[in-house]
C-alpha cells in the first residue's frame, strides 16, 4: 500500500508557489500546480483548484503580479510572475520555515520510547 | 503595510464580483483545458483524460468559493444574504412586520422623549462657570408657584450685606415676562423682544463673557443712569446680521433709547440691564 499523501499545513502553499515562482519565472495556475507536484515528487495532496485562492491572496498583497497571455501551445491563460516584494517576503518566510523545521526535527530527535529514529 | 494593501484590494474586489468571475472562471476553463490536454498526450481517450482532470482540480465549485472568500469580504458577502432573506420573509409577513416597526418606532420614541427631558433636566450642566457653586436662594412664604418665591429689594441688600457663606450674591427681576420695556421700535417693524433685567453683579457672577463689547457699569446700574442693553448672541445674529458696529447704537425699546454695550456668547441669555431699582416696588429674585 503506498504512503498516504500530506495534507498541506495551513500557509504553507503560499510559501510553494512563491518559490515556484521565483525558481521557474512567469507561469500559469496549472503550471505552478504541476511544478508544485513534481518537486514535492507527488508526495503532497494538492487539490489544483485550491492554488487559485492562494494566487488571488498573494497578488493582493502585491508579492506577484498576473497577466493574460498565450501560452507555448497557443492557448490563453493568465501567467503570474513574482514582485520584487514577493522575493522580499520569500526570504523572510523561508528563513522561518527552516527555522521551525530545523526546531522539529531536533525535538523530534529526542531519544526515547515512541517517535525518534 | 501589506495587510491594508490587501484590505484595500479586498474592498474592491467586493464591488467587482461580476467582472472578477468571468476572469477567474476563463482561467480555470484554461486550466482543465492545459490538464486535459497533457493526459491526452499521455494516452488517455478523451473521456478518461476530461474526468481525471477534474478529479485533480478537486471540485470547481469548492475551488471558485475559495477562490472568492480569499479575495472578497465574505463576512460583508453573508450579511447581506441574510438582510436579503430578513427582508423577503418581512415582505410575505406584512402584517407582522408593520406591528414588529410600529412597536419599534414607539419604544424608540418613548426613549428619545424620556432621554431628552432627562438630559435637559438632570445630566447637562448649567451654562454657567462653576455650575455646581450656584445656588438659588428662595423663601417659602405664600402660594402661586415660583411667582411668591421672591425677595424685596431691601432683602437683597441685606443678603448682600452680611453674606459670608457666597462669594457672592445677585439678583434679577423675575417679572420679565410682563416687563415694560420689551417693544423694540425703529427698526423696521416693531417687535416683542423678552429680556431681563439683571443686577449690577449679576453676569459676572455667573461668568458669563460679552463676544463682543463690555458687560454693564455699575454706572449704567444705578437708579436712574444710563439705559443700555446687552443683546443676546441669536437675535443679535437674526436682527442685525451679526454686524458688530451696533455695539454703541441706540435701540429704542418701549419709547426709551436703550445704548447697546456689547453681545453675549452662544447660548446665551438676552439681558436687557438696569436695574430693578429704578422702579423700587418690583421684588428681585437671586442668585447667589
Amino acid at each position: 500500500m503506498p504512503e498516504k499523501k500530506l495534507d498541506l499545513l495551513q500557509g504553507t502553499l503560499d510559501l510553494m508557489v512563491l518559490q515556484t515562482l521565483a525558481a521557474m519565472g512567469s507561469l500559469h495556475g496549472y503550471g505552478i500546480a504541476r511544478r508544485i507536484e513534481q518537486a514535492s515528487g507527488d508526495a503532497v495532496l494538492l487539490n489544483q483548484g485550491t492554488i487559485y485562492a492562494s494566487l488571488v491572496r498573494l497578488q493582493q498583497r502585491g508579492w506577484i503580479s498576473a497577466e493574460w497571455g498565450t501560452s507555448d501551445n497557443n492557448r490563453k491563460a493568465k501567467f503570474y510572475s513574482i514582485t520584487k516584494r514577493g522575493r522580499q517576503q520569500l526570504a523572510k518566510d523561508a528563513a522561518y520555515w527552516q527555522r521551525l523545521s530545523g526546531v522539529m526535527g531536533r525535538v523530534l530527535a529526542m531519544p526515547g520510547e515512541g517517535g525518534g529514529r | 503595510m501589506d495587510a491594508l494593501r490587501q484590505a484595500l484590494a479586498r474592498l474592491r474586489a467586493f464591488f467587482r464580483k461580476a467582472p472578477l468571475d468571468r476572469d477567474m472562471e476563463a482561467e480555470m476553463a484554461s486550466h482543465l483545458a492545459f490538464a486535459i490536454e497533457e493526459n491526452l498526450q499521455r494516452g488517455l481517450s478523451p473521456q478518461e483524460a476530461g474526468r481525471q482532470a477534474l478529479v485533480r482540480f478537486g471540485g470547481v465549485a469548492q475551488s471558485k468559493e475559495q477562490h472568492r472568500e480569499a479575495r472578497g469580504l465574505p463576512a460583508l458577502d453573508v450579511l447581506i444574504q441574510d438582510l436579503r432573506y430578513t427582508f423577503r420573509t418581512l415582505r410575505r409577513d406584512r402584517g407582522f412586520a408593520s406591528v414588529a416597526v410600529l412597536i419599534l418606532a414607539l419604544g424608540i420614541g418613548a426613549n428619545i422623549a424620556v432621554f431628552s427631558v432627562v438630559s435637559t433636566i438632570l445630566l447637562r450642566p448649567l451654562p454657567f462657570r462653576d455650575p455646581q457653586r450656584l445656588v438659588w436662594m428662595a423663601s417659602e412664604r405664600g402660594v402661586g408657584g415660583l411667582s411668591a418665591v421672591t425677595y424685596t429689594v431691601a432683602a437683597y441688600e441685606e443678603f448682600q450685606r452680611h453674606n459670608r457663606s457666597f462669594q457672592d450674591v445677585t439678583g434679577y427681576d423675575p417679572f420679565f415676562g410682563d416687563s415694560d420695556f420689551t417693544k423694540l421700535t425703529g427698526r423696521g417693524e416693531p417687535q416683542e423682544l423678552s429680556g431681563v433685567r439683571v443686577a449690577e453683579n449679576f453676569l459676572p457672577t455667573l461668568g458669563v463673557q460679552p463676544a463682543l463689547g463690555r458687560l454693564f457699569t455699575p454706572e449704567e446700574c444705578r437708579k436712574g443712569g444710563r439705559l443700555a442693553v446687552l443683546l443676546g448672541h441669536s437675535f443679535w445674529q437674526r436682527q442685525f446680521a451679526a454686524d458688530p458696529a451696533i455695539v454703541g447704537q441706540a435701540l429704542v425699546l418701549n419709547n426709551r433709547p436703550f445704548t447697546v454695550v456689547g453681545v453675549l456668547r452662544h447660548p446665551s441669555i438676552s439681558a436687557p440691564s438696569s436695574p430693578w431699582s429704578e422702579d423700587g416696588y418690583r421684588r428681585p429674585g437671586y442668585h447667589g
